[in-house]
């Protein structure tokens, strides 16, 4: 027992199994508990997963439908490889395989104890890019990998921000327009 | 009593009026301190044709099937060089329909504009309302998401216990229009294909021929003027026709630049609009439309029976407005129209923290 327990890329695996592999809390409740409590609002797994249900069932995006060849290609197995560029898993969705390209293994071991490293880790990304980093997007329980969905507030202003040449000359051209047919009228 | 009858359909409809000059050169409208008034009803049109010009803009994109109707408004939303605009202009604008056709109708019943020989403009306004708001009803349920298809079977729960009260036959009907509307007894696909024809054929019909009575008598009538000092009058043509059209182009940038800038869907949480799937879990914060919030959280802390009686026989009360309120002051009607704006307000935007409290 004792050199097992000495064997570090044992219990790499088990620990990396436990996160990200087949084992029963693959969905990372914490994460999602810890949104859930940050933005006030109900979550499911498909906020990183690619099921709703998360990845344990034989649904399509489940762990039970995998081909072997799809199920190198999931988190666990490339980060037991040392290939993490290539994580795409069939499991995560867009944002999932994401977070586990960009962050690294000890900041995602270490979120089931602090979540919060996981938005501190996103600080300087926005995967849709629509112009809400992904730490705030966590933060107010919206999709970083649906540039349709944000905070109406915070799209506004950068969409104004994004948009803003074009809204201008809108602006201009209707304004124009109805002074031009007020004058019509003397 | 034929005479009677005939005489009121003459008043009501005087053909002598009919003619190019009545209708164009020599209709006046009066200018007093609340002219912006007459704006309102134009207003509301003007966001029915941004409806419809939009709404046939999506037509060849949407796909009326459960399977893929998801999918197609995905493809509207992220691939169609510039569907989300479109999307969220029509979206917008239903909005904005409805509330600039709530205000209309508040306005015109604050003013007693709807005296004689205007009876039959309310009522066409006052059933034009209820069509737009079947707009919305029959339309929320086509982009097929968990909110859209979950909020529609409360919709139909509701319909359906609409009538059970009643003894005998009178139980039916509630539940004969729910069967009908879903097309079985549950939201299949007959409920999809159903509430498609209802949203792109059906309603649409029926509005643009009330829509056509509606402007017809207006038209006829001329604006309503006897409850207002009156300074001046001015042309309707061309005067009064451009100032409408720039108000119409003041609020196509508003909705252009809210369709650009704040997606309509932002307001949801992302598992109401995930796919709906049958049997799946369902998520939280299913509620109806804002603009059917008045009428929904009534029925969540008070007895059905009593929400659905008193709203049926508001119903009927504001449809007959003509005969009910005629004898009531102007004072009267300025402070129902205001408890109801501020009835209608509160309940929409703090009903749900509302609910909680009485709940608690």
């Amino acid at each position: 027992m004792y050199r097992l327990l000495e064997n570090k890329s044992l219990i790499t695996l088990v620990v990396l199994c436990f996160f990200l592999g087949s084992s029963p809390v693959l969905a990372f409740s914490e994460f999602q508990t810890y949104i859930e409590q940050k933005s006030k609002k109900q979550l499911n797994c498909a906020y990183c997963h690619s099921h709703v249900n998360g990845p344990n069932g034989n649904e399509a995006g489940q762990l039970g439908l995998l081909s072997e060849e799809q199920k190198q290609l999931t988190a666990y197995n490339q980060f037991l490889q040392g290939n993490k560029e290539l994580v795409n898993s069939p499991i995560l969705n867009e944002f999932g395989n994401y977070l586990v390209k960009k962050l690294d293994y000890d900041t995602i071991v270490k979120a089931q104890d602090d979540p919060n490293k996981i938005v501190e880790g996103l600080k300087d990304s926005d995967l849709d890019r629509d112009g809400i980093n992904d730490s705030e997007e966590v933060l107010d329980g919206t999709l970083p990998n649906d540039p349709l969905d944000g905070n109406p507030f915070k799209l506004l202003l950068n969409n104004i921000k994004k948009n803003c040449v074009g809204i201008c000359f809108q602006a201009i051209a209707i304004l124009l327009l109805i002074i031009s047919l007020l004058k019509l009228r003397n | 009593m034929f005479e009677k009858i005939i005489q009121s359909l003459k008043d009501r409809f005087p053909t002598e009026k009919i003619n190019f000059e009545n209708f164009v050169l020599k209709k006046e409208v009066p200018v007093h301190k609340l002219s912006w008034i007459y704006y309102l009803g134009g207003m509301t049109m003007f966001c029915f044709l941004i409806q419809v010009i939009t709404g046939l803009l999506l037509l060849p994109y949407y796909q009326p099937n459960i399977i893929n109707a998801y999918q197609s408004i995905e493809y509207i939303s992220y691939f169609v060089p510039s569907g989300i605009l479109v999307r969220n202009l029509h979206a917008w604008s239903s909005s904005f329909m409805i509330f600039f056709a709530v205000i209309h109708l508040l306005t015109v019943f604050a003013t007693k504009s709807y005296q004689k020989p205007r009876e039959l403009t309310w009522m066409t306004g006052v059933i034009l309302l209820i069509i737009t708001l079947g707009f919305g009803f029959t339309g929320y349920l086509l982009p097929w998401n968990q909110l859209s298809v979950n909020a529609t079977k409360v919709g139909m729960e509701i319909l359906q216990s609409s009538t059970s009260f009643l003894p005998g036959i009178f139980k039916l009907p509630g539940e004969f229009f729910a069967t009908n509307l879903r097309g079985g007894a549950s939201i299949t696909q007959s409920t999809l294909s159903r509430f498609f024809a209802l949203h792109v054929v059906i309603l649409p019909f029926i509005f643009l021929a009330l829509i056509a009575i509606h402007l017809f008598s207006v038209q006829l009538h001329g604006m309503s003027k006897e409850s207002f000092k009156v300074k001046r009058y001015e042309k309707f043509f061309p005067d009064f026709f451009v100032k409408d059209l720039a108000v119409w182009l003041f609020l196509f940038l508003v909705l252009l630049v809210i369709a650009q800038t704040i997606p309509y869907d932002s307001f949801l949480s992302y598992p109401l609009k995930a796919q709906y799937i049958d049997n799946s879990p369902t998520p939280a914060g299913i509620k109806p439309e804002w603009y059917f919030l008045f009428l929904y959280y009534p029925l969540e802390v008070l007895p059905k029976t009593f929400v659905i009686v008193s709203s049926f026989l508001i119903f009927v009360l504001i449809l007959l407005t003509p005969t009910f309120f005629k004898r009531l002051s102007m004072r009267s009607h300025i402070l129902i129209a205001l408890f109801t704006f501020v009835y209608l307000v509160i309940s929409t935007v703090w009903g749900g923290a509302i609910v909680q409290i009485i709940r608690k």
